[in-house]
């Protein structure tokens, strides 16, 4: 009988996850305390995807295309669904040049181009480029590369508040920013291994968005055989073709999507692609 | 029969009291047991699977802030306790805090295409208090308020909830 009840007792102290009494209080208390510093974190992340992405659409201007430019935002919001940071709106810009190129702005921003959509067979392949840029979003790749670079938006942002800085100070601070996180966008691009963790991100959402994980790999393979790769801004700032198809093959292996019968979207991809080119579509 | 349920009692103290004891996490958990991780979903919805592998069965299914206790984490999915069993859920949809109100991110970074501009000359002017600026930022402020509007108007472009409703109920094929 004893044993009966200690067991029973056990067993609802198992069932009972929610935190019990006075020291649980505490711990909400703990982590609403800590979530407000971390919105205001969060704002400033937006604030400075902001500026990046519009310093972005200044250097390759709009695609003027409004049914393109929807169909890349919905590819890109259906991946959003499953990421990890529900915080932030996510944006996806589609800009106008041929060169083929996608980036990833802090705070929510994945700006693609026309000339990367015009490489793309279908939409898997999209939803894999996206996926990719979406991870850098979520892990705050750039962000960490600020800091490992001496300006972490956290640590700036922090050290103004305590100081009291002026408002013009403060500017020019998220403006320096803006340029150092442009110059890792445009030329010097992410660490190596923030690349392979996007692409193995990569993987992940776009199965759990339903799409064949494989997309980003064909998209990968055609672009590892291109001649003129290194004249695009997207080959010059991410590791090599090949190394990033064998981290996307590994994937899907490790994570059993191999063979499985997922989206390609072939159709609705063309649609998109290949709709009016003129304004007021 | 008393004796018994005294026992129990004690016995159910012995096990919550030190647990409550402990600063971080407050929960109760027997001693000696390694403690869990606590682990709140992201995202909209995350299937739970009995492996670590999308060909493992799904067990059932989670929604966003729901809470996951977890012992280990290996190649992207993280262990949980899942109706009374081991299920497996990949990790980039957990986060080891709630899930952030999406509101106030909003209402406090978003400046208009002009105040945007404003804050930037701003910027440009404060250059020289800094030492030598970049070449980049002499950049004429027109252009700036230009690619602001331009932020602005690829944001408004973006899909609307019924458009985004439509495509997710159509299934990609």
């Amino acid at each position: 009988m004893t044993a009966l009840l200690c067991a029973l007792a056990f067993l609802s102290l198992q069932a009972w996850p929610a935190p019990l009494g006075a020291p649980i209080r505490s711990w909400h208390e703990r982590l609403s305390a800590g979530t407000e510093e971390s919105l205001a974190d969060v704002s400033e992340e937006v604030r400075l995807g902001r500026e990046v992405a519009a310093r972005l659409l200044l250097r390759y201007g709009p695609c003027d295309r409004p049914a393109l430019a929807r169909y890349v935002d919905l590819v890109g919001r259906s991946l959003a669904e499953n990421s990890s940071r529900p915080e932030l709106s996510m944006h996806f810009v589609l800009l106008d040049s041929e060169e083929a190129a996608a980036f990833a702005a802090p705070g929510g921003y994945v700006l693609v181009t026309r000339g990367a959509l015009e490489s793309m067979r279908d939409e898997a392949e999209l939803a894999g480029v996206l996926a990719h840029e979406l991870s850098h979003v979520a892990r705050r790749h750039l962000g960490a590369e600020l800091d490992r670079r001496g300006n972490s938006t956290e640590r700036v942002s922090g050290l103004l508040r305590l100081l009291g800085t002026s408002p013009d100070a403060k500017h020019a601070a998220l403006a320096d920013r803006t340029e150092q996180s442009l110059d890792i966008l445009l030329q010097s691009g992410l660490p190596r291994e923030a690349d392979a963790q996007a692409d193995r991100d990569a993987v992940m959402l776009v199965a759990l968005a339903g799409y064949d994980p494989s997309g980003l790999q064909r998209w990968l393979e055609r672009r590892s055989g291109l001649k003129d790769a290194k004249a695009s801004a997207l080959d010059r700032t991410h590791p090599p073709a090949r190394d990033r198809v064998g981290w996307v093959k590994d994937a899907i292996a490790q994570n059993g999507l191999a063979g499985r019968p997922l989206a390609a979207s072939l159709s609705r991809f063309l649609e998109a692609v290949n709709g009016p080119a003129r304004p007021g579509e | 029969m008393r004796r018994a349920i005294a026992v129990s009692i004690l016995a159910a103290a012995g096990l919550v009291w030190p647990a409550a004891l402990r600063a971080e996490p407050v929960l109760p958990w027997p001693i000696g047991l390694p403690t869990p991780s606590v682990y709140f979903v992201q995202s909209a919805k995350a299937q739970v699977r009995s492996g670590p592998s999308f060909s493992a069965p799904v067990l059932g299914e989670v929604g966003r802030a729901e809470r996951l206790f977890s012992f280990s984490e290996a190649g992207g999915w993280v262990k949980v306790w899942f109706k009374w069993r081991e299920g497996y859920v990949p990790a980039i949809v957990l986060a080891m805090h709630p899930p952030f109100p999406r509101a106030g991110v909003a209402k406090a970074a978003k400046e208009s295409p002009r105040q945007m501009a404003r804050r930037r000359l701003s910027a440009i002017s404060a250059a020289p208090e800094r030492g030598p600026g970049r070449p980049d930022q002499s950049r004429p402020p027109a252009d700036e308020k230009a690619a602001y509007a331009a932020l602005e108007r690829a944001e408004a472009l973006g899909a609307t909830p019924e458009e985004f409703a439509r495509f997710m109920a159509t299934p990609a094929r």
